[in-house]
Formats: C-alpha cells, structure tokens, sequence
C-alpha cells in the first residue's frame, strides 16, 4: 500500500513539475485594451477590434512598411484601365483554422456580407463595387460601379472570414432579408478566420485569448508569442501593477504620459511611440452660434495654445499644419490654417465676428470621452485659453455611447467635440470620407456639420481617380477648400505611447507599418523569451 | 412683566443652554464632531482667503508643474493640470456642504410636511396615497436610482442634487409619519384639539416639535451620507464638470495616478473622509443629547 502511494504521489510530482515546466516554456503576450473587442470583422473598426482582426483574419492584400498593398492572400491582380473591374488570383494553400481551404467564394462572400451589414469597414467600399464574381475557386473578380483609386489600399480591410461555417451557422430570422442573420450571431462569438493566430478562449466582457496557428501559410518564427492575450481593462492601477509583476507584456494606449514613463522606470521595461495618422482636433459645431462664424472659430484656434499640446499633454506629437496630418499620404502643409497661438490675431478676428461683443451670452460645452486624460486635459486647456479671448467653454466629460449618440444628430450634438479620429487606412482621400463627407457626418468622426455638396463632391472626384499623383493635386485642392472655412482646432497629429517589457520582448516596430493602425499589433512579428523573462 | 421676571427667564434660559450643553459635551466624541463640522464650515466659507491658489479652483491650467509630490509652495502636490490639491480640496468642502445642504433643506421640508399631513390623516385615503407613493420610492435602492435620474438628465452638479432630492424625501415622510401616528393620539394633542385648536394649529405647533428632535438628528447623520453619495455620483462622472473642484470627481480623476502620484487623489478621500466622520459623530451626540433629554421629560 505504502509503496502504491508513494509511487503515485511520484508520478504527480512528475505531472505538476512538467506542467510547471511547460508553463514556463509557454511564450505568451498580453495587451491591455480597451474593451470591448469584437472579431466578426465585418463588425467594428474600433482600435481593439482592429488588433484582432489583424491577428485573426487574412487580407488579399497584405501592408507593406509604408502602408502599401502587397500580396498575401492574393498573388497577384490585373485591373483594367478604367479602374472598373480587377481580377485577383488566389494562393491554393491558404486554410482556415477549422482546416476548409480559403477559395474565391470566400471572398465574394466576406465582401457581401460586409456591404449588405453595412457597419465597420462597410464605408471603405460601399456605393463602390457593383459586384463580385467568383471566375474559378482561386480567382476572384471585383465589378466597380465607378473608378476607385484607393481601392487596392481599401482591400487591406476586406477580412475574408470562412463562408462555409458562417452560412452553416445563420439563422434565418435577421435582418439582412434571404441571409437571415448573416451569421451574425455565431460570429460575434466564435473563430471563423484563417490568419497567423485562432481564438482560443473568447470571454465577451474580460478577455480574448488567441493561440499561434501553426499551419499559418507564411512560417511563424518559433520565437513568436505561442498565445496572444488581449485584455479588457485599461483602468490605471490595474495596468501599472501588472507591468510591475510582469503579468502585463504591453499596455494600451489610454495611459497617461506621466504613468507611462514611471512604469519606464522599471528595469526592462521601455516607452515607445508610434505614429497613429489620427489627427487630435476640437471640432466645431458650424451650424450653432456663435460657432456658424468663421471668425469665432479662427478666434479660438489662434487662442488655443499649440505648444503646451505638443510639450505637456502629448509629449512630442507632431503638428497639424493644415487639416491633414503629415503622416498620411496625401496630405499637405498649409501655413494659414491657424496652428500656433497668436491672442493679437484672435482679437482681430473676434471683432470681425458679428457677434463681437455678444459673445458673453454663449457658454460653449465641449465633451470628451470618460477616462481619456489627453482629450480631458485638453478641454481643461481649451477652457483656459478661450476664456483670455472671453468665450467661455464648459468642459464636459461624457461617456462613450453618449457621444456616440450626440454626435449622430445636428440637434444634439455639443457645440465642440474633442476626440482622436484613427483613420481606417493613412490616405488623405479616405480621411476625407470619415472626417469631411457628409456621409460621415452623423458618426463620432465628425462634429463640424460641414454638409457641404461642393466638398463631397471634390471628395468623390479625387477618389474616382485613378492615377495617384492627379488624386493627390486633388487632394491638396480639398485641404485648401478646407482652410477657407477653419471648422477645426487641430491640436496635433495624436501619437500612441506605450510602455512594453523590451527585457524580454522583441517588437520590430521599425518594421511595421505604424501609421496603418493595429498592423503594429500583428503577434507574429513579436519574439517572446521566457528565459530572458526569468532573469529579469 | 417685572424686571426681577425677565431676569429670572434670562436666567432659566441660560441655565437651560448650560445644562444641554454639559449633557451634549458629556460624550467627547460628539464635541469632536461639532469642533470638525465647525472647522468644515469655516474653511467652505472662507475658501477663497484661506486657499494659498484660490484661482486654481477655476479654469487655470499649468502643465509645467503639474504631478508635483507634496512641497512647501504646494503642501498636498499638484494635481495632473499642475493646480494645487490642496486649494482645491478646500474649495472641495464648499461643493460638499452645498451637496448636502441644498438636498436636505428641499427633501427635508416636503418630508416632513407629507409624513405630517399622512400620520394625522392615518387611515383615510390621503394616507395611503402618500405613503404608498413612499413606499414605491423606499423600494428603489438610492444610488442606483440617483444614477439613473442623473444619466437621463445629464451629468451635472444641479442635476446631481436633483436626484438625490428626488430619492430623500421618502426618509423623512416615513420617519415622521410613524412619530405622528403615535402622538396624535396622546392626551396633549386630545387635549388641545378638544379646546378647539384648529388643525394647522395642532400639526405645527403641537405635533411638529415633538419630531424635531428625531428630523433634527436624521439630518445631521443624513449630511454625511448625502455627501458621500454626491461624492459617488461625481466619482462615476454623472456629478460635477471639470474644472469644478468636487472632492468626489478629484478622486475619481486622481485614481487615474494611483499609486505613483498617491496625493492627487488621498487627500480629497482625507477630506471626505474628515467630513463624513464629523457630521456623523455629531448625529450619534444628538441622538443621544436627544433620548437623555426626553428620558428627563418623561421623569418629570
């Protein structure tokens, strides 16, 4: 009997110290997040989705370090030169993580399906493509209505999830008429992607936990992370705690600069920042008084203080000469657009405003979203800085699904939101679509009820032509129609900061493209060491 | 009256004064309450002389000192904005004390009114229709009902003592009510209704002081939760706006530097904490000054 338990308890010992053992070897890497995070890709385009998507699903095109489309999924394409219909070719050995082969109908499928729901990446290419065909299971052809130029940067986007187990999992009651529910239902919960990572636990309100697809069609390298975590929390003391017990490998963006840099203090622990292409802006309501008068809105943007932005609030961001940021192809610089403080020339301006003198019976509200200190320090400044020209500005923290709400009706919008706007890809033309068209006009991407058809249609225009460098005079053209009407304080260009254990994490974030927001996050480009991690 | 009677009444009311105040300062713990309270109500008042940065309760802001540790120019640090803590916890006992104040003297009144007229009507249908509509409110738990006031209204400081108005009063109807069922029937009430006495008379004059006592305390005990409650609210973002320096709203903000820069947010909890403390040392004094003082009453 004794040596039966003896024998036993050996044995455990044996399990629990090569589970242990195990466990040590597991490289593993977890991110903080903002929550909550979906993976129906053909849902969301928040920043943590977005990190998802990108680790989860493949793209026919792929972006390259300067955000340029390269070949993935697709090996190559023929367009014609109209620009109205473009022939992919398929690679064969491309699969989806329940083992079913990517083909063609995939991808007419994941393009339908993200037309008909409409939401997320839905903008880049809706009242764009006529139709998609499948010509053979490895060739795919694409039917615009109308010439796109950026339509190869937009197919970065198109997330091509796995028909077969989408279809086979869709109710017949929805709403999207003969697709029932689009398979909306199982995909908000389950995998259905063929990317480097696949979802191994999905816990809606805390956590998604993705494992290391060892089948990838590109070799992973063995030192990539074998589980990427991302976490939903983003509340300061959590986050600073477990960076400190190396539970923590890289912590969201929403952490305030001063935090940041003392998590940095931190042996093996390092503060990095990356490019976001987001441009950080006051926008104003040009449909409300005292807001409707240009010469009040260049009044507060020659009394906002530019320098304190840039120095304090988002250490090292780079400005915004004009209402583009620098970083996105396309963009301009235009020294008029008012971006250095200067009170003289906001004086001016005010008393060429109509409403000079009155202007103490307006109090503007100007909201900012719960929990984010830069857009909150922000407001504090702006408040400041308009009450020397005698505006007087209420700062308003407002939680995220109320501006949401606000900002999808003129009536009850604020007066002034403040608010980064990632764009979906680092073109000027697809900034316009979000920030200026007026098909953005009822999303948080826009407060400044511009509602302007001679503008969307110059948007349209720059977008339906083809040869780049012509787009990009058009583009120059709309920043300056832009100026002219100054509906916007553009703060700065928002960079990302995040502190990361560099002790025992490799991120090549030289080699990423960084203003092409969450391609930075793809886990596969990540080397993890869990013996350096030990040493630490 | 004769001067020798006046003096004698002056006399008898001083006596009296000293007398509850002997009983009152028996218990040292109440003294404690009512020397904090004191010190609370004197800092609100004179904020603006005391505070060594009185601008930087407004719209000031000065990012080159800001997250400053506790130093002689600034005795609690500065806050993320660079604006001094501690002028803005001083100013923060101003919005605390207004919270409270502005919330019970409108819930109290409409309590107390309503518990009157229900206790004095008891068992006919004005009764039933007030304290059911009471009840209704009992049931709700308060904050989450305060919540949800504010969150449809928008959040705000005015906004913020609205729901709180709206979710109080039930306390003191009730509380009130149950002590008029019982002395509308005592022999003085009888008594004087028999005289003749008109009914204002009977409620306001022989009714109402004997539920003084009892709404009195209530109070005092109720300041603290009131103002731990707006605190709360501000906490969660549905009270006070930025810059407004609510202590509640300067915790939850300050959490956000927890614990690297501990004071932007430990010494406004200190001041809640310091409040919330007096006025409820203060309540349990009363009570108990309160039940001494009838046990005597009763005696004679």
């Amino acid at each position: 009997m004794k040596k039966t338990i003896c024998i036993m308890t050996a044995c455990l010992m044996v399990v629990v110290l090569g589970l242990a053992l195990h466990g040590e070897e597991l490289r593993v890497l977890r991110m903080s997040q903002s929550w909550p995070t979906r993976i129906d890709p053909h849902i969301g385009n928040d920043g943590s989705s977005r990190t998802a998507y990108v680790n989860l699903f493949d793209s026919l095109v792929y972006p390259d370090k300067n955000s340029q489309p390269q070949p993935h999924v697709a090996t190559n394409w023929d367009a014609t030169e109209d620009g109205l219909t473009y022939t992919f070719y398929l690679r064969d050995d491309v699969r989806f993580h329940d083992g079913t082969p990517l083909t063609a109908k995939d991808v007419k499928y994941s393009m339908d399906r993200l037309l008909t729901m409409g939401e997320g990446f839905a903008f880049l290419f809706s009242g764009k493509i006529e139709s998609t065909n499948v010509v053979d299971d490895y060739t795919v052809r694409f039917n615009l209505q109308s010439a796109y130029g950026p339509f190869l940067l937009s197919l970065i986007r198109l997330y091509i999830v796995n028909s077969e187990l989408a279809i086979a999992n869709t109710k017949a009651e929805g709403p999207y008429g003969e697709n029932g529910d689009y398979g909306r239902a199982f995909l908000q919960m389950n995998d259905s992607g063929s990317g480097p990572y696949y979802v191994k636990e999905f816990r809606l309100e805390e956590e998604l936990v993705m494992g290391k697809n060892e089948d990838y069609f590109i070799p992973i390298p063995e030192e990539a992370p074998d589980e990427f975590r991302l976490i939903g929390t983003t509340q300061p003391a959590v986050v600073r705690t477990m960076i400190a017990k190396r539970e923590l490998e890289i912590t969201d963006a929403w952490q305030a600069y001063d935090a940041l840099v003392n998590m940095a203090k931190q042996e093996g622990v390092e503060l990095v920042a990356t490019a976001t292409g987001a441009p950080f802006v006051v926008m104003m309501h040009t449909r409300r008084p005292p807001l409707d008068d240009i010469h009040v809105r260049r009044a507060l943007c020659y009394a906002f203080d530019y320098d304190v932005v840039r120095e304090e609030i988002v250490p090292g961001a780079p400005a915004m000469i004009g209402p583009v940021p620098l970083t996105t192809s396309g963009a301009i610089q235009i020294d008029r657009y008012p971006h250095e403080r200067n009170l003289e020339l906001a004086r001016e301006e005010l008393k060429k405003s109509k409403y000079y003198g009155k202007l103490d019976q307006y109090t503007l509200t100007a909201i900012f979203s719960q929990g984010v200190m830069t857009q909150e320090h922000a407001a504090l400044l702006l408040q400041a800085n308009a009450a020397e020209i005698g505006i007087k500005v209420q700062p308003k923290v407002t939680p995220w699904m109320t501006v949401l709400e606000m900002t999808a009706d003129i009536d009850a919008a604020a007066d002034m939101q403040i608010t980064f706007v990632t764009p979906a890809l680092p073109e000027a033309g697809i900034a316009f679509l979000g920030r200026n068209h007026s098909s953005g006009a009822k999303t948080y991407t826009q407060n400044e009820w511009l509602l302007d058809p001679v503008l969307d249609k110059m948007i349209e225009d720059a977008l339906a032509t083809l040869d780049q460098e012509d787009r990009f005079v058009q583009y120059a053209v709309i920043q300056e129609y832009i100026t002219d009407r100054t509906p916007t304080i553009n703060m700065c260009e928002n960079i990302r900061r995040y502190a990361y254990q560099a002790g025992y994490v490799d991120w090549p974030l030289d080699e990423l493209p960084q203003p092409l927001f969450s391609y930075t996050f793809a886990g596969r480009f990540f080397k993890v060491y869990p013996e350096k991690k030990a040493t630490l | 009256m004769t001067t020798l009677q006046r003096i004698e009444r002056a006399s008898s009311r001083r006596d009296g004064f000293r007398r509850s105040w002997y009983r009152f300062s028996k218990n040292r713990l109440s003294v404690v309450g009512l020397v904090t309270v004191g010190i609370v109500v004197l800092l609100a008042i004179f904020a603006p002389y005391i505070a060594p940065y009185p601008k930087d309760a407004g719209a000031v802001v000065n990012f080159r000192h800001a997250n400053e540790p506790p130093n002689w120019s600034h005795l609690f640090g500065t806050d993320d904005v660079g604006r001094d803590v501690l002028s803005r916890t001083i100013f923060g006992f101003r919005y605390s004390l207004m919270m409270g104040a502005v919330v019970l003297s409108i819930a109290t009144p409409v309590g107390v009114v309503l518990g009157l007229l229900a206790g004095y009507m008891k068992g006919r249908w004005l009764d039933s229709v007030i304290m059911r509509i009471t009840d209704i409110f009992l049931a709700l738990p308060p904050l989450i009902m305060a919540l949800l006031i504010n969150a449809v209204l928008g959040p705000s400081l005015i906004n913020a003592m609205i729901a709180m108005t709206i979710m109080w009063w039930p306390w003191y109807c009730r509380l009130v009510y149950g002590q008029v069922a019982v002395l509308r029937n005592e022999t003085y009430v009888l008594a004087a209704e028999m005289g003749g006495a008109r009914r204002p008379h009977l409620l306001l004059k022989e009714i109402l002081p004997n539920c003084i006592s009892s709404v009195l305390t209530k109070m005092t005990l109720d300041m603290a939760i009131a103002i731990l409650l707006g605190a709360s609210l501000s906490f969660v973002g549905l009270g006070a706006q930025p810059p407004t320096p609510d202590l509640g709203t300067m915790v939850a903000s300050g959490s956000n530097f927890l614990p690297d820069f501990w004071w932007i947010a430990i010494f406004p909890v200190m001041a809640i904490i310091f409040t919330v403390l007096g006025f409820n040392l203060l309540g349990d004094g009363l009570r108990d000054f309160f039940a001494v003082e009838e046990q005597e009453l009763d005696k004679q």
